[in-house]
């Protein structure tokens, strides 16, 4: 290792103690450093280098709600001011806008990702229990959490897994970019072998092409394949993502025709023999009796445990447990009074005593579509007087045991229930105030302080982040927002408020949304490297820059620069979520408020006018 | 007081108080004095005036040799200070964010948490491989963390050197390391808590 010289090393010391103070606000030690620095150039230079960086990330801050790096900034960061005068203190007139445009798009991305993806849920997707009744004795579509036999790098996402009809697919459709999975394969995040996993496609599963793709640069491919972005549907379940070129083989020929795929192989997937012990708080009746549960073929026992949500919210129903996934998305609903057979539970140690016990459950609503997935216990509670049994293996022992609790139907879990949809609120429950960040560490470790979230207080959540790869420390953040006279809207980390409790929100990056083709126009066209991942959210519609020059982002629904700042540019052909629109009234003209995620996940969010992009789908109409 | 040493600070706020202001805009943000009742910007140029009256004033005392930017950024840090001070006797409500911030400097000061690193990287190779307390607490950290420790014990802690390894700036690499030595000191005590 390479030795410093003394002199030079305590300028390093200086220097993080200069950093060090200016994060806490420590502006005594700053100045004491300053001090040293007089008489040291060196040291001097390095604080001004430094200062630089911390700079950027004051005029950049939150990527999504920061509106001040524009060219205004930066004209006064270049000016040469001989002696400046004292400017009279008054609210720039743009700030309420720009607040405004801040709130709506925090609002919006909020409600987005809290909405379930798919309402209509499918229609008859489920695994059969023995114990239940069901129109359809025949195995049907599954959608089952699963671990998967396939090894790859970098699995961060495990959502469902889609399994095809065991032997016949019949439909009618345009096969206009409709093809066939040649073999089993993995639908990811972005074009590469080393992005996240959205989902699992069977061989022989439809899938229709929505767009093309160079493979992204950390693509490990071999051979080098382009990729295309896809949508299968299958029994309702839409999986939408990229896949490699390779493994698809045409439907048909154009036109309408009628396909019929016969004996395609089956992939069977084992839900995970994961469960892990309740804790005490939780107790579950005795089962008098266990069953076998058909999983394409595979008998695999399953106690019969009955929950009922007895809230009076819905309750959503998730594609993994959002402890373990918080990208998971959702499956389907359970209302209120309904009632579901409890496959397995899960507890997450880490997340306890709030949200950490999660239960697979099989929706038996009688006359309804059957879903299985996950349900956290904070949102229901088990039917009373139900007997059930949970065949559980602990976490830290490894040996199976079966909890056995005598007083059926009581639950009593920390917090009150909370059902997925509600405003979720998040207490520090250290003895100090944590620090808040302009985004959460595991994806930026340069992210600025934004403010503290002080000791015993509550905030509201937006969005829970989890970064597998950080895990075990550090992989849980949330974006809150504390109250007060000042409100403060930022990241902080689960470990630093001693809590992790995730109110069923997800997370709002790293999903790829589709970029659009109308079906009569996608024939043929490829947007080569649109790699782009924006919020699951899917917005209210999608836009492109059309044109060969960058379109200007505003801070608010207006070019006047008394309302609005010009805050960035969307640079051409870069697809772009719209997640709300206004008519400016003076003008008349259209406004979008959108986010695009370019590379390396460095966002672009504001308004344009309508004029200036293209619509790629179809945006709802204005009064 | 000479009249070059006069002439160097003032014309070090006539050239070069643009990028004066950008730090003074940083030390008002970070201290949260920016967004009460005036932008950060405009904080900014108030504070600029106040810095550039009191340098003016007190001209008398910069030395000759020296470094204009640190002493003027000295007497903004200390009005930041002052007005913090203000601001919390307004509004006693609000508590100052140092005393909100976790109180890890209390548990193990900043220079001890350097020199503590610092330890390991004057180790030879072979020791430091045996570092096993090291080892494992940096293993606890995110992989971009762990990579800019392991390299700066590396480079003895040298940012320049680990800007080149980086192929960063090395203002940028040094604001990485002290995060990331930051971040270290935050595993160390909770696995210290967890021990207990």
């Amino acid at each position: 290792m390479r030795k410093l010289n003394a002199r030079q090393l305590a300028r390093e010391k200086s220097l993080f103690r200069y950093s060090s103070a200016l994060e806490r606000a420590d502006f005594a030690t700053v100045e004491a450093v300053l001090h040293e620095a007089e008489r040291d150039p060196e040291l001097a230079q390095m604080i001004t280098e430094i200062n630089m960086v911390y700079e950027s990330e004051a005029i950049r801050l939150s990527p999504s709600l920061n509106h001040s790096s524009n060219h205004r900034e930066k004209e006064l960061l270049m000016t040469t001011i001989v002696l400046p005068q004292r400017k009279q203190p008054s609210l720039q007139r743009w700030l309420p806008v720009t607040l405004a445009a801040a709130c709506v798009s925090v609002l919006f991305i909020g409600a987005l990702l809290m909405r379930p993806i798919r309402p209509n849920g499918n229609a008859l997707t489920g695994m059969q229990a023995n114990a239940t009744s069901t129109p359809f004795p025949t195995a049907l579509p599954t959608l089952v959490p699963t671990s998967t036999p396939f090894s790859v790098d970098s699995v961060t996402a495990m959502p469902p897994t889609v399994v095809p009809p065991e032997n016949a697919l019949v439909a009618t459709f345009d096969c206009n970019n409709f093809e066939i999975i040649s073999e089993a394969l993995y639908v990811r995040a972005r074009p590469s072998n080393h992005s996240a996993i959205l989902g699992q496609l069977s061989a022989g599963t439809l899938v229709q092409t929505l767009a093309g793709g160079i493979a992204a640069e950390d693509d490990t491919s071999d051979p080098k394949t382009n990729w295309s972005f896809i949508k299968a549907d299958v029994a309702g379940n839409s999986v939408q993502g990229w896949i490699p070129v390779t493994k698809t083989q045409a439907a048909c020929q154009a036109g309408a025709v009628t396909l019929t795929t016969g004996n395609v192989p089956q992939q069977i997937d084992v839900v995970p023999a994961a469960t892990v012990i309740p804790p005490s708080e939780i107790t579950l009746a005795p089962a008098d009796s266990t069953t076998l549960v058909q999983i394409g073929g595979v008998s695999l026992p399953m106690s019969v445990c009955h929950l009922t949500n007895q809230t009076a919210n819905t309750v959503s129903i998730y594609a993994a447990p959002l402890t373990t996934n918080s990208n998971a998305a959702v499956v389907g609903q359970l209302a209120p009074n309904n009632g579901a057979v409890i496959l397995y539970a899960n507890n997450d140690p880490q997340s306890a005593p709030v949200g950490a016990v999660w239960y697979l459950i099989m929706t038996n609503a009688p006359s309804a579509q059957q879903v299985t997935g996950w349900v956290s216990a904070n949102s229901v509670t088990t039917a009373a007087g139900t007997p059930c049994t949970v065949d559980v293996t602990g976490s830290s022992g490894g040996a199976s045991v079966t909890v056995a609790g005598a007083q059926a139907g009581s639950v009593s879990v920390a917090v009150p229930a909370q059902a997925a949809g509600e405003t979720c609120h998040i207490s520090n429950q250290t003895d100090q105030a944590a620090t808040m960040f302009a985004a959460a560490l595991t994806d930026d470790s340069n992210a600025p302080v934004v403010g503290k979230f002080p000791s015993g207080s509550w905030a509201t959540v937006i969005l829970s982040s989890y970064d597998q790869q950080s895990a075990p420390i550090g992989a849980l953040w949330y974006l809150i927002k504390v109250d007060g006279d000042k409100p403060v809207i930022g990241w902080v980390s689960a470990n630093s408020i001693g809590t992790s409790n995730a109110c069923g929100l997800e997370n709002s990056v790293g999903i790829a949304v589709p970029t659009l083709v109308p079906p009569a126009a996608s024939s043929g066209v490829s947007i080569v490297g649109s790699t782009v991942a924006v919020p699951a959210s899917p917005g209210i519609c999608h836009v492109v820059n059309g044109q060969t020059d960058s379109v200007p982002v505003f801070s608010g629904p207006s070019r006047d620069g008394s309302e609005a700042t010009y805050v960035n540019n969307l640079p051409p052909n870069t697809p772009t979520t719209v997640l709300y629109q206004q008519r400016n009234k003076q003008t008349g003209e259209v406004w979008y408020l959108v986010l695009a995620v370019m590379d390396q996940e460095k966002q672009i969010s504001g308004w344009v006018s309508a004029d200036t992009v293209k619509v790629m789908d179809q945006c709802p109409t204005l009064p | 007081m000479a009249q070059t040493e006069k002439t160097r600070v003032r014309q070090f706020i006539e050239y070069e108080s643009g990028t004066l202001l950008g730090t003074l805009r940083y030390y008002l943000f970070r201290a949260g004095l920016d967004g009460r009742d005036v932008s950060l910007d405009s904080a900014a140029q108030d504070l600029l005036h106040d810095v550039v009256a009191e340098a003016l004033e007190h001209e008398d005392r910069f030395r000759v040799t020296g470094q204009p930017k640190a002493w003027l950024l000295g007497i903004a840090a200390n009005l930041v200070k002052r007005r913090h001070h203000e601001l919390v006797k307004l509004d006693k409500r609000e508590p100052l964010i140092r005393d909100l911030h976790p109180d890890m400097e209390g548990q193990m000061s900043d220079d001890e948490l350097f020199d503590w690193i610092a330890e390991a990287a004057a180790m030879t190779p072979d020791r430091f491989d045996q570092y096993d307390d090291i080892h494992e607490l940096m293993a606890s950290l995110a992989p971009d963390d762990e990579r800019v420790l392991r390299l700066a014990i590396l480079n003895g802690l040298d940012g320049a050197a680990l800007a080149n390894a980086l192929q960063i700036s090395a203002g940028a690499a040094r604001v990485r390391l002290h995060r990331a030595i930051g971040r270290l000191r935050v595993a160390y005590y909770k696995r210290e808590n967890d021990h207990a």
